[in-house]
């Protein structure tokens, strides 16, 4: 009897991209893990009213819960904390961002590789962001 | 003293055990063999893993081969897998096949590894090999 073999390419590139996913996720929570997320989130969302308002008039530090708890815990300027954490925020939108590219072209790459080597390869060296 | 050479085996042809004694520990053991029902006992030596009895003689038990584990990847280029049981249960990375024939030609015209599992099939010893599609 004769066998030709081949390998159901269908469920090599899901598990890639289900692998794929899994390391964008690993990669994410090196900057920023479930949690510290939210909180820096919010610490960029007060620091944008809080330049708003400083621009506007003056604001109450004490409407801003976390700006105020840092600027006492460094002695510094709150507008200058402020732009600090808007600049980190930047910085982490620009990391996700390239992470998202990252992924998406290597599971767009992973739909179109033909055999199992080239799936194996696409998933396990993917050019994530530094 | 003349040692004896004695192999205890099942209907199927299976070891059970073997070894060597003397006459009068011999006749003892048949007693035993026979009041435990542990099957049939023949004058000579053995080696439950690698045979069997067949025909009230102990031989060699049989064993799948492969000619080769790496081939083209080109649907042309054959591994040949001799000397199966037939109908032999072959199974390809977890997918189960029924080989008839006694004999299977492997192709394959996409690069991978595959993993050949033939299970024991008594008295056929098992076989597990990794075929590599270039």
């Amino acid at each position: 009897m004769k066998l030709s073999l081949a390998k159901n390419l269908i469920a090599l590139r899901i598990e890639a991209k289900r692998r794929v996913d899994e390391a964008a996720v690993t990669i994410r929570h090196t900057r920023a893990s479930y949690g510290v997320d939210a909180i820096y989130a919010e610490k960029t969302r007060e620091a944008e009213q809080y330049k708003a308002a400083a621009i506007a008039g003056s604001p109450d530090l004490a409407d801003y819960p976390f700006l105020s708890a840092e600027t006492k815990r460094l002695g510094q300027n709150p507008m200058d904390v402020a732009a600090l954490w808007i600049e980190r925020q930047r910085e982490l939108r620009t990391f996700l961002a390239k992470v998202e590219v990252a992924r998406l072209n290597a599971k767009a790459a992973i739909d179109t590789a033909t055999t199992p080597g080239e799936i194996e390869h696409l998933a396990a060296y993917v050019s994530w962001p530094d | 003293m003349t040692a004896i050479n004695y192999t205890i085996f099942n209907r199927e042809g299976r070891i059970h055990s073997s070894g060597y004694c003397d006459e009068t520990a011999y006749d003892v053991m048949l007693q035993d063999v026979a009041d435990q029902n542990l099957g049939f006992v023949i004058q000579e030596k053995s080696n439950h893993e690698t045979d069997y009895v067949v025909n009230s003689h102990v031989a060699p038990r049989l064993s799948p081969m492969i000619d080769k584990t790496e081939i083209a990847a080109n649907d042309r280029d054959a591994a040949v897998i001799e000397n199966l049981p037939d109908p032999a249960v072959v199974m390809v990375d977890g997918e189960t096949y029924t080989i008839k024939g006694g004999r299977l030609e492997v192709t394959s015209a996409m690069p991978a590894t595959y993993a050949i599992s033939v299970p024991e099939q008594f008295p056929y010893t098992a076989l597990d090999v990794e075929i590599v599609a270039r």
